[in-house]
């Protein structure tokens, strides 16, 4: 986490992250170049910018889907969570070769003409009343302006700047991706007669929207659903379970109404807290994070807040909504109206057996 | 109360633990191994266009009768067989016609100097940046000349009708590989546009590729008409025409095709 806007944000481990995505990247790209050159020579060579275009593309949709699978899979297994950490890089990495895509594109095939061929992309490549001839090449270039949108604002920055509108801005990578297998699918797949280029399609948008499907019904970030929690005062107490339920630095989440999830954390063995669950970075679930060195943690990014008034400790300044418990007997009750964000409130307690 | 969870717990800028090292290492592996095979098995899959060439490396210069419509060729001997003429199609660089060179040496003995463009018995010149028409100083010879210009003149060889891909020239004849297909079908647009000469593509029994070029009803080029039918599968009637060891296709009506 950080408190200040820098353009890149290195640690330790997104540099390593990093060097295993580009090592990925040149791999691939490598691979594709060489085996085309070995395989296709003199007369019956294909084009090098020809190889190009299409060793970027596959790279870049490889990528896309990849992108796209880390989301459902850190939900449905907690050790792909370091995957999520950085996949920001991933995510503009991905811009990078599928911008280098569309300009070879633009260059080899709509240049060196008569025509502009930034308009002969828009204006030529066919007739939108034909299956054979439908113009793919537009819904690249408009998946491609999504994607810079994106990667223009993936940045702390931008994500402090436009609030909420910030996660609106990046499920547009749906969009994108769609507007992608359109563009594949009129384009290159209508040339393909090995089967290859529809089963990577296929086997893409399967994995992507099974693991999504898959995620979204079986792995709820939250253990207890509250319903009728909040009265019209907004004081009555809930019961939300046994502290014994909650392991020692780590939390339970409850929903309480239809939008709203509470994290409830015991931390330092015999103290409960209830925060937000939602972190104020990228909306991690804060109740997937672990107590360390006293403050709350996101799974995410690792972005920090205290138990006891839901702030980001001195100097960050990130702040989440708090809530009042109370114990009766093991059983923790929860008052569901929620305290202004960095609202301290009374520590909640565990007696001690014995005292 | 809870056992301590076991699930290692992670932080980017703290130290991973062990266990997520030895899961990430796996990963690592996994990834690696499906990026190379992903990488070999696309770059595999892809198919030759056939044979064809383009020579870069330098220009060549040939010597024949300039003739400008409809599409720029030189007409000259066949050097390894005297006996008949080759028809030699002419280009400008880039997705452009040769016609504004060549139309100063209409019906001139001429040296030609480009790189040329080869595929099966067809014959491309893209012309040189400096200089790459020169009239033959002494006019060439009449007879030589009288000889080519009986060849460029049209021959009927009566009615056709052709199923294929309109293409451009320039492209399917080995400047880009492939230079056919959907996806390039917005390059052989341009192309087209700029005057190169176009080409309707027919799949024969025999599974070769048989090319027409195809000029409009008053015989001129129909490059620009038939542009935006570019890479479009099109059944095209008309008069079949020889022109040197060229045939083309006088398209009965303009624009129904």
């Amino acid at each position: 986490m950080s408190h200040e806007f820098i353009l890149v944000n290195w640690n330790k481990r997104k540099q390593v992250y990093d060097i295993c995505l580009w090592i990925g990247i040149a791999l691939y790209l490598s691979l594709f170049v060489l085996v085309s050159h070995s395989r296709f020579q003199g007369e019956h060579s294909i084009s090098s910018l020809i190889i190009l275009i299409r060793a970027f593309s596959t790279c870049g949709f490889i990528m896309l889907t990849l992108i796209l699978c880390i989301g459902p899979l850190a939900r449905i297994d907690g050790r792909f969570l370091p995957l999520l950490y950085n996949r920001r890089h991933f995510g503009v990495s991905f811009f990078i070769i599928a911008l280098i895509h569309g300009a070879l594109a633009i260059f080899w095939y709509h240049s060196f003409g008569d025509i502009n061929p930034i308009v002969s992309v828009v204006t030529s490549g066919g007739d939108y009343q034909s299956f054979n001839s439908f113009p793919f090449q537009l819904f690249g270039l408009l998946a491609l302006l999504i994607f810079f949108v994106m990667a223009a604002t993936s940045h702390d920055y931008w994500n402090a700047v436009l609030g909420p509108t910030w996660k609106t801005l990046h499920i547009l990578v749906y969009p994108g991706y769609a507007l992608l297998i359109v563009h594949i699918g009129f384009g290159a797949m209508q040339e393909d007669n090995t089967g290859l280029l529809p089963s990577m399609v296929f086997a893409s948008v399967i994995l992507v929207g099974g693991l999504h499907v898959y995620s979204a019904l079986f792995c709820t970030r939250a253990n207890k659903m509250i319903d009728s929690a909040r009265n019209d005062s907004g004081t009555e107490w809930v019961e939300v379970g046994k502290w014994q339920e909650i392991e020692n630095d780590r939390a339970i989440t409850v929903s309480v109404g239809k939008d709203e999830r509470v994290a409830i954390f015991r931390y330092d063995e015999n103290k409960l807290c209830a925060v937000s669950n939602v972190c104020q970075h990228q909306n991690g679930p804060l109740g997937e994070g672990k107590v360390i060195d006293g403050c709350i943690t996101c799974p995410w990014h690792g972005y920090q807040y205290r138990p006891q008034d839901g702030c980001s400790p001195p100097p960050f300044m990130e702040k989440i909504e708090t809530y009042h418990l109370k114990l009766q007997g093991d059983v923790i009750c929860l008052n569901p109206q929620p305290l202004p964000a960095g609202t301290a409130r009374p520590v909640t307690e565990i007696p001690v057996a014995g005292n | 109360m809870n056992e301590p969870s076991k699930k290692p717990f992670f932080v980017g800028y703290l130290d991973m633990p062990v266990q997520l090292k030895r899961f990430y290492l796996l990963v690592v592996l996994l990834l690696g191994a499906f990026v190379a095979l992903a990488g070999y098995t696309i770059a595999s899959q892809q198919k030759s266009t056939g044979p064809a060439l383009w020579l870069t490396d330098a220009t060549e210069t040939i010597s024949g009768l300039l003739v400008v419509d409809p599409y720029p060729v030189l007409h000259r001997i066949d050097p390894d067989n005297p006996e008949r003429t080759e028809s030699i199609l002419l280009v400008n660089q880039g997705k452009i016609s040769a016609h504004d060179f060549a139309r100063p040496f209409q019906n001139k003995m001429v040296s030609i100097t480009g790189y040329p463009i080869l595929r099966g018995g067809w014959s491309m010149y893209e012309l040189a940046s400096q200089q790459p028409i020169k009239v033959d100083e002494d006019g060439g010879n009449e007879t030589l000349k009288s000889r080519l210009a009986a060849s460029a003149k049209p021959t009927s060889l009566g009615a056709v009708s052709l199923s294929g891909e309109v293409a451009d020239s320039k492209c399917f004849l080995g400047v880009m590989k492939p230079g056919a297909g959907s996806v390039h079908k917005a390059c052989a647009e341009v192309c087209l546009l700029g005057g190169i000469p176009a080409m309707l593509l027919v799949q024969g029994e025999d599974d070769k590729k048989y090319g027409y070029m195809l000029i409009q009803s008053d015989g001129s080029s129909a490059s620009k008409l038939i542009s935006k039918r570019a890479a479009d599968y099109l059944k095209i009637s008309g008069e079949l025409q020889q022109r040197g060891d060229l045939l083309y296709i006088k398209m009965a009506e303009n624009g129904h095709f």
